[in-house]
This record gives structure tokens, sequence and C-alpha cells, in this order.
């Protein structure tokens, strides 16, 4: 059980479809949570997740497996998983009605470890579509052995998106 | 520093022991509700809780949770909900709601007095409780045994009204009488 939360970083961006948070992963900490806080869409969608190495480029690759739960309010639930992926894919909904959005929270394991894999696991609100509530429950692993520095949003269209990032102790 | 020493009340603005800051610990025993009334939701954007030992002594019943806004009980046909739910017994199915007067955390969790040992556990995050702007949403993952079965729970929750949630009720569905701990942090932005 973690002892606490340790803040480290906040990130924020206008008017963007990319939100990358750079440099926010070290060897102080191995698992770090982020919770996305704020959201103000212009397009009804999901956030999408990548990792940054420690050179500052966005990965591309197709090195990420992942699978999804959406928890639905209003019908049987959907299923979203990959291997091989460019992406981690749908770690939460978002809608273009300001008031609908929800919040999340994420978790990064051993992303500063290059000897090790980074697994990623989350759960988010969501959003309420129009029939209803979509919540999310995720895990995700980026199968490369190398250091993590970063992460980057992707896949949407946004007026507002904050982030804040910590370590856990 | 542990998760449950608190900051407010502590540090006299000279140091800052961490960004979990608890709010408030509840240990109740012999009720049906429980009620968060001073959650500081201006303070915070994401809440969250924690529930340790959670017994019906009562019988049958189930953990769930309705928000006060502005200081008035929301306790009509609103809540929305979806959970994922599995057993150590290979039964894995969902469940949901478009419109329900609260929101479940643990679904038809067997009471005492069928096993002494029954009780539920878990984590609740909490957000946009206080930004009166927003819906408020829920994600909980709960743990505990129902009728000698491990059991979990995913849940997903919306209070789909956009107003300033200033209040958290842990509510027993059926009215059990009910004990364990409940505690509440604020997860602070810097």
């Amino acid at each position: 059980m973690a002892g606490n939360l340790e803040f480290i970083k906040s990130a924020s961006g206008t008017s963007v479809s990319t939100l990358e948070v750079t440099d926010c992963f070290s060897d102080k900490y191995d698992v770090y949570a982020f919770a996305i806080t704020k959201v103000d869409a212009t397009s009804d969608g999901n956030i999408d997740l990548r990792f940054i190495d420690s050179g500052g480029s966005v990965i591309s690759d197709a090195e990420y497996d992942y699978a999804l739960l959406s928890l639905i309010s209003y019908a049987g639930f959907g299923e979203t998983k990959g291997t091989n992926g460019t992406k981690i894919e749908n770690i939460m909904r978002v809608d273009t009605d300001t008031e609908k959005n929800g919040g999340s929270i994420h978790y990064i394991f051993n992303p500063y470890d290059s000897s090790s894999y980074t697994f990623y696991l989350g759960q988010s609100g969501g959003a309420v579509a129009s029939s209803g509530l979509i919540g999310t429950k995720a895990i995700g692993v980026h199968k490369s052995a190398e250091q993590i520095t970063g992460f980057q949003f992707l896949a949407g269209s946004y007026d507002t998106l904050t982030v804040n990032v910590y370590g856990v102790k | 520093m542990p998760i449950g020493q608190a900051k407010f009340g502590l540090l006299g603005g000279v140091a800052d022991l961490g960004k979990l800051e608890k709010i408030e610990t509840q240990t109740f025993s012999g009720v049906s509700t429980v009620d968060f009334t001073s959650i500081d939701e201006s303070t915070y954007n994401v809440h969250f809780m924690t529930l340790n030992n959670i017994q019906h002594t009562g019988g049958l019943d189930t953990t769930a949770v309705q928000f006060y806004e502005s200081g008035v009980l929301e306790t009509a046909s609103v809540y929305q909900y979806a959970y994922q739910t599995g057993t150590s017994g290979g039964l894995f199915q969902e469940g949901r709601s478009t419109g329900d007067d609260i929101i479940y955390w643990s679904y038809n969790n067997n009471g005492t007095t069928q096993d002494a040992r029954d009780s539920e556990n878990g984590y609740i995050y909490f957000y946009n409780l206080g930004d009166s702007s927003k819906y408020s949403f829920t994600t909980a993952q709960m743990c505990f045994t129902d009728f000698g079965l491990l059991r979990m729970d995913f849940v997903s929750g919306v209070l789909p009204q956009a107003s300033t949630v200033d209040g958290i009720r842990l509510k027993m569905n059926i009215g059990q009488n009910t004990s364990g701990t409940a505690s509440l942090y604020g997860i602070a932005e810097s």
C-alpha cells in the first residue's frame, strides 16, 4: 500500500489536440499516479496514451498492448483490446458538453527503469454521453525495456486539458 | 508520511507533508448511514476514500453513496452507475442503472448473520465535487467476501447534475446495522 502521493508537476493545454507531459519520471519513484482533473473537449471521443523516451521523443512504434472494459450505465459493457498497437487506447471518454466530463486516476509502473517494461493501469469516471455514463477500467504495457521520462495524450480536440502527476511513496 | 496522517491542523503552514491530505476518518457501528459533511470541496478537485472492514451485522445489505448538493441530500432516482463484479467461484457479470437513488459500491454483500468474517474493503475516487459547472463522478474498486466467496466490484458512477457537492453519505441500502471505518482524503493539485 502506498504511503503517500508527492506532487511532481502539472501540465495543461488549451485548444490542443495533444498534450505532452515531459520529464516527470525519474529514479526517485518506481510508481507514479496521474489525475486528469479537467477536460473540456470540442469533439466526443476518447483520450489515448503514449510514452516519451529519454531522448524526448514520443514513442509511436507498435510496442503497446492494452485491454479496457467500458462500464456503461445504459447498455452492455464494451471491450477494447489490442496487441502491438501504436498507443494505449481509450483511457478516458470525453464529451463536448463541458459539464458531462468527469475525472480519472491512472498509475504507471517502472517507467524510468531501462531494464523493465512500463506498465499502466487506470480507471475513469469518464463522461456522460447522450444515453448515459461511460466509465473505464484499463491496463496496458509498453513492451520495450527502455527508459521512459514522460507521456503524451492524443486523439482528441480539447479546449482545456489538465493533468497532475504524482510520485507514489 | 503514513497515509493516515493529516495535513490540516498539524502543519501550521510550516511544512508540506504530502499531497494525499486527510480530511476525516469515521469509525462507526450500528448505523445505516455515515455522513461526511465537511469535505473541503473548494480545495480539492479529486477526493479519495478508503473503506475498511465494513460489516453489515444486521444481515444482507449493500454499501452505496449519495451526495449532498449545497447541503441538501439528493435522494431522487437521478444517479447513474455501471459495475463489473467477479467472484472466486467464477461468476463474472455486469450491472447498470440510468436512474437510481444511490450509486452502488458493493452489490448484495452478505451480512454477518451468514458468515461473521464477511467484510468489505476498498477505495473510491470522487471527481469534480466542488465544481458547480460539472457533474460529479466516482470510481470504486471493492473487495469483499460474500457467502464465503471472494468478490470484487469495479464501479463507475455519476450524479448527472451540474452542482456543488459539499457532502457524501455512505448509505446501507437496506438499512442494516453496519460497522467499519471510512477515511476521506483530498488530493492536492500543487
